[in-house]
């Protein structure tokens, strides 16, 4: 663990325009990424985790949101810095990223073989045709049948799981050591999905490629990643090896997710009906987060404290899991 | 819930019946020029639900399951079939009989956004049924309903006037739940109610519809793509593939002894939470086929594991019934040649 990470974010805090204000939706937050890990951002929608993601490549709608301050390391440049031609060598080469949504994120006027084929052009100088003999291999590999011929296809003669797997081989062109996966599997069905995972999953073990898995999902994160933090109005509340968040979960928000999901989880006997364990109220809105912790309201464990104090992010003793709690569990 | 004695699975006096329900879409031809073609949304489904009953449908995307909803409540109408309800054969019943039955029946839709007119308060929102059904007349009588029907489902007095854009996701599903029930249903359709919420949401909507069950005796029809919730919410379900039903039994029949090699996939699909227990995933080949043109056969048989290994000339030809599997204790009916619990 003492090797350089590949990717280290320092106290990233990316601000939105609301009405005069720059209010901070990404706020302090820090994590490592090591060469070949893959690590799951978890969290509701609104929480931060895909805008954290788009500020590491600064896929940002500037000037509106931006990213404030902070540092993002990546390859030895500081991404949160570095002038835009510079991050242009780095997007789609170094660093690639897929989208939930294939549909809008592939030209429907181009065939899936140029546009798989498209960073190569751009980014090592190949011919169209080259590209385009690429891109069939690319293909191949993510498993869509008949490559040489499916590659001619257009992107609404594809079903949604084979887009995104067309949009993985986009992202797989340059060889990127990391790709950001920003839930990449919500709008598939669940036996799609499983075999998304699964190629992410192989994937990476053949490229040796490091993943940032961003999903809401803790189901997703349990099955494909190898360290996890767990997002909470702009903030990361909890970070951990998986099986150590998974065993023992010590901020109460991290707790309430993962027991409405075990009581889902667990065998049905009899009549299965059960309760779920409910999270009262609901996630704030942007600019509208309680003074003190952000969850304190809706946190049985809540004290006068939690009110006033903005916690910090703190290891715990034995050093890789991190709370952002002044009364963890 | 009464189950017949005989085969323990089906109800003795179902609030709702269908049988052999079809529903095609005619696609292409006319204006828009293509051949024309047939959609089988709903392709010959028998279902029973009953008093008091929640029954989920389960499927993925184009497996026809919010189709069959609509077509239970007659917003869709059936290409052929039979549909009972409470008795009474809803194909039958004249608009204005239809409008008197569909008091008594509601639905809850997938998107609160779009299922809610922006420009209405709540109060108008809630009030709209019992307008249309002449229920609770006299302005003072009909501002206490809704405000009960509100409390009922967890929203404060002070959201009466209220556009939908002021609440969140959460609170606009809890909305649209007071609206299904102002009329005093005893019928809901749940479309995927909570598939558009957040997860620290979702329970509080679960635990909400189990306790209306409770208070109410309602009956749900539940849709859904998510197995884990349909687990803890329904007592039984049916599992839909291309229109059709594949297998069904009571949740923990089915979940813990399927029989249908697609319900096993599905089943296996879902991400578990618990890392030390990365399950064998049975991942499936392809992607479900188009209601467009449904594969002879069994419409699974291109995706099955098991054809894949024994090659049954039958799969691909002979279409299989939904007929009871002789698997002793866990028996209940599964559509497939070679269903049985070690398949």
């Amino acid at each position: 663990m003492n090797a350089t990470p590949l990717l280290s974010v320092r106290r990233l805090v990316t601000t939105v325009r609301l009405g005069s204000k720059d209010v901070p939706a990404v706020n302090d937050v820090s994590f490592d990424l090591q060469a070949g890990q893959a690590l799951g951002l978890v969290g509701e929608s609104g929480c931060g985790k895909s805008l954290t993601a788009m500020s590491l490549l600064r896929l940002l709608a500037a000037p509106r949101v931006r990213v404030a301050s902070g540092e993002i390391w990546f390859e030895g440049r500081d991404l949160a810095q570095a002038p835009e031609p510079e991050l242009r060598q780095v997007r789609g080469r170094r660093m690639a990223m897929v989208f939930q949504e294939p549909s809008a994120a592939l030209n429907p006027v181009v065939t899936i073989g140029d546009q798989v084929g498209e960073p190569l052009r751009v980014h090592a100088g190949l011919s169209k045709k080259q590209a385009f003999a690429a891109a069939v291999e690319l293909l191949e590999q993510v498993g869509i049948p008949a490559p040489a011929e499916r590659a001619r296809a257009y992107p609404h003669q594809f079903s949604g799981g084979m887009k995104q797997r067309a949009m993985i081989a986009m992202a797989l062109a340059c060889r990127p050591t990391l790709l950001v996966a920003d839930e990449p599997t919500t709008a598939l069905d669940v036996t799609v999905q499983a075999q998304i995972l699964e190629l992410l999953g192989r994937l990476r073990r053949e490229l040796g490629m490091a993943l940032l898995l961003i999903t809401h999902d803790l189901g997703v994160v349990a099955e494909t990643c190898d360290d996890v933090a767990v997002m909470y109005a702009g903030r990361i509340v909890e970070a951990a090896p998986v099986k150590q968040l998974f065993a023992q979960a010590r901020h109460p928000y991290t707790a309430g997710l993962l027991s409405a999901m075990r009581t889902l989880d667990a065998p049905s006997k009899g009549d299965g009906r059960k309760r779920l364990q409910e999270i009262p109220g609901t996630v704030p809105a942007l600019g509208r987060a309680p003074a003190g912790c952000a969850f304190a309201d809706r946190c049985g464990h809540a004290a006068a404290d939690c009110r006033q104090t903005i916690p910090s992010f703190d290891p715990l003793p034995d050093g890789r899991h991190h709370v952002r709690c002044l009364h963890p569990i | 819930m009464e189950l017949c004695q005989a085969c323990a699975l089906i109800v003795v006096q179902p609030l709702v019946e269908a049988q052999d329900l079809v529903k095609h879409f005619a696609q292409g031809g006319g204006l828009v020029g293509g051949p024309r073609r047939t959609v089988h949304a709903v392709d010959g489904v028998s279902l029973q639900v009953g008093r008091g009953e929640t029954l989920a449908l389960v499927g993925e995307s184009g497996s026809g399951k919010s189709t069959l909803g609509r077509c239970l409540l007659r917003l869709i109408e059936p290409t052929s079939g039979l549909l009972r309800f409470e008795g009474v054969n809803l194909l039958d019943l004249a608009p204005a009989e239809l409008r008197q039955a569909r008091r008594r029946m509601q639905i809850i839709f997938q998107d609160p956004v779009g299922s809610l007119n922006p420009r209405m308060k709540a109060e108008e929102i809630v009030a709209e049924p019992l307008v249309i059904h002449e229920l609770a007349t006299g302005p003072g009588a009909r501002r206490a309903r809704v405000t009960e029907l509100l409390a009922r489902v967890g929203l404060p007095d002070e959201s009466l006037g209220r556009f939908p854009h002021e609440f969140s996701g959460g609170q606009r599903q809890r909305l649209g739940i007071a609206r299904a029930l102002a009329s005093g249903p005893v019928f809901v359709v749940a479309d995927e109610p909570i598939s558009a919420l957040d997860v620290s949401i979702q329970a509080q909507i679960v635990n909400l519809l189990v306790d209306l069950q409770t208070q109410d005796g309602l009956s749900f029809l539940f849709v859904s793509h998510d197995l884990r919730v349909v687990k803890i919410l329904a007592h039984r379900v049916a599992v839909m593939y291309l229109g059709r039903i594949v297998e069904t039994g009571p949740v923990a029949e089915v979940y813990e002894h399927a029989a249908h090699p697609y319900t096993r996939a599905l089943l296996s699909a879902v991400p578990s939470p618990d890392p030390a227990r990365r399950r064998l995933r049975i991942v499936l080949d392809g992607d479900p086929p188009s209601p467009l043109d449904p594969p002879p056969g069994c419409a699974f048989h291109p995706r099955c594991p098991l054809y894949a290994s024994m090659r049954d000339e039958r799969c691909r030809t002979v279409r299989p019934a939904l007929s009871p599997f002789l698997g002793g204790a866990d028996s209940h009916p599964v559509a497939c040649h070679h269903a049985g619990p070690d398949a």
